[in-house]
């Protein structure tokens, strides 16, 4: 019966330092989300300076709306939710055809636009963290490597003076340890479209 | 064919970079289509796989470079009409207190004239606002929000005549030649000189006067049938009753009924249903108490300059009490419904 969902405390705070233009309130909103953002843009615009453009042209709308908006969501999926539109008025407009929504992390916006969902780069890095604490040390190393750094197995096996076999069972171990880990902590979005 | 989870799970980073042979690639494939919890392992670690890359792309987006960007723009489309109502509050008390000023200066003329034209006339005070200023015998009225006083531009004749809607404070000029009389719907507050604060919403049942300083003499007026009440003393408050016509006085702390004045709402002990009528009059939104336990809560608390969402949120803190704000709504014929907060007792958790 309710005619706005549930928002938390620091939301409302938020919202309400937002709609007074308060430009500290914008700049910590701004700082928190920008980034993630931009990288949630990214599958739909493959292109990193118009994802800056369309994200930066967002907030500057919503300093000057702000007073007016009313948002009645959480502010978290008012965000994602008004970028991921216009990303979509930017592929019409581009004629850009799904080339870029390869695999998302993200999920889709669908249409329960529940906020567990989205996440900042802030709350990803500490989910990350959290889990990556949980491998054993040289687990750890080995698939930091392979993700963070981007190196082949081969690569690893060859720098860390190991097997392949070895290095291949380790990134598989961690990948099995980080999976439950982080199952738990960016609750269940899914990911729908593959690449292959 | 059953096959052990390891054996896939091994097979997973190969699926996910793209390295596996055609071979095992599609056995992962069958593997997932077997069962949903399959699927779910497999969307589980695709989505591990991915986070660290994906913290690396946010972090090559600058979020204070593109701030820095952006803010000169932000500055320029700045308007300042949308800071806050109190803001904006003080600024429109400064053509009222010039328009006193003006009436007053226009008095001293008229009478230098000698041309006693009584105008009676009707100051308003907007929702959200105090407005303040001066009667032509230089009494200082303070004017709650909503609330709205009638009074002659002059004071001829022996008696100093005003008429209240709502709620004000007066700082009555003395002049013991020329009473001061407040009518406050069927009450008559006469005073010679002093400060006194009355309260007397067309809408609402009951009225009340509380005294700062000084005396002030009460009676009813209904139909010319006249009713003393007698004499109030400082620190006394009096409330009148509509229904039989009755006054109740009792002693009172008096600052937390003049805090209003300097934007201040101060709660003493008061009942959640009174709390709930003075916000509703200071925020101009509707608030109905869902749960009837509540009503009688006594609540203390002192407001200064906060909105409503942050009195709201110090309740939801300070009493067992949790809200929930409904926004304005279109209403048929285009206008829009107050806004509208439900008080209801928290949940234990």
């Amino acid at each position: 019966m309710w005619a706005t969902n549930e928002i938390d405390l620091k939301d409302l705070i938020i919202i309400e330092g937002l709609e007074r233009n308060d430009k500290v309130v914008f700049d910590y909103v701004f700082n928190y989300y920008y980034s993630s953002l931009c990288a949630f843009s990214m599958q739909y615009i493959g292109n990193r300076s118009s994802v800056e453009d369309l994200v930066q042209d967002f907030f500057v709308y919503l300093w000057v709306e702000a007073p007016r908006l009313k948002i009645k969501s959480s502010l978290k999926s008012y965000l994602f939710t008004a970028i991921k539109n216009r990303c979509l008025d930017y592929q019409k407009h581009h004629k850009i055809i799904e080339k870029y929504r390869t695999f998302l992390l993200y999920s889709t916006v669908n249409e329960d636009d529940s906020t567990e969902q989205f996440f900042a780069e802030s709350e990803l890095r500490q989910a990350i963290q959290t889990s990556l604490a949980k491998l054993p040390p040289r687990c750890r190393e080995i698939f930091e490597l392979s993700r963070l750094n981007g190196l082949s197995n081969q690569e690893i096996a060859e720098k860390l003076n190991l097997s392949k076999r070895t290095v291949e069972l380790q990134v598989s171990n961690s990948l099995k340890i980080l999976r439950k880990e982080l199952a738990e902590f960016l609750p269940f979005w899914i990911l729908v479209l593959l690449i292959w | 064919m059953e096959r052990g989870c390891s054996e896939i799970e091994e097979l997973l980073p190969g699926y996910l970079s793209g390295d596996l042979q055609d071979k095992d690639r599609a056995m992962i494939d069958e593997w997932r289509s077997e069962s949903p919890e399959n699927e779910i392992i497999f969307q589980e670690s695709l989505k591990a796989w991915e986070a660290i890359p994906l913290l690396s792309e946010m972090e090559q987006f600058n979020s204070f470079e593109a701030l820095k960007k952006i803010s000169p723009i932000i500055n320029q489309k700045t308007t300042k009409w949308w800071i806050p109502i109190q803001r904006v509050a003080a600024i429109l008390l400064l053509p009222l207190l010039i328009y006193s000023g003006y009436i007053s200066i226009r008095n001293i003329s008229l009478k230098n004239q000698q041309e006693a034209h009584v105008v009676m006339q009707t100051i308003s005070s907007r929702q959200g606002m105090v407005t303040q200023f001066e009667l032509a015998d230089g009494t200082k009225v303070w004017l709650n929000s909503g609330s709205s006083l009638q009074f002659p531009n002059l004071f001829t004749g022996d008696l100093r005549e005003v008429k209240l809607s709502g709620e004000a404070f007066f700082e009555v000029t003395k002049n013991e030649n020329q009473p001061f009389l407040v009518k406050a719907k069927d009450l008559n507050i006469e005073v010679l000189g002093t400060s006194f604060n009355v309260v007397s919403y067309d809408d609402e049942k009951q009225a009340e006067v509380v005294l700062v300083e000084g005396k002030v003499s009460l009676s009813s007026e209904i139909d010319q049938v006249k009713k003393v009440f007698g004499t109030l003393n400082p620190g006394q408050r009096v409330v009148y009753l509509d229904k039989n016509q009755q006054v109740l006085a009792e002693e009172v702390e008096v600052d937390k009924y003049i805090a209003w004045r300097d934007g201040n709402l101060i709660f003493r002990d008061d009942k959640m249903e009174d709390v709930v009528r003075r916000l509703s009059r200071w925020f101009n939104v509707e608030i109905v108490i869902n749960d009837p336990e509540i009503k009688n809560y006594a609540y203390k608390a002192t407001f200064r300059n906060e909105n409503l969402t942050q009195v709201l949120n110090l309740l939801k803190i300070s009493a067992p009490i949790d809200y929930q704000m409904i926004d304005n709504m279109m209403l048929p014929n285009g206008e829009y419904s107050k806004q509208k907060v439900y008080l209801m007792k928290k949940k234990k958790v």
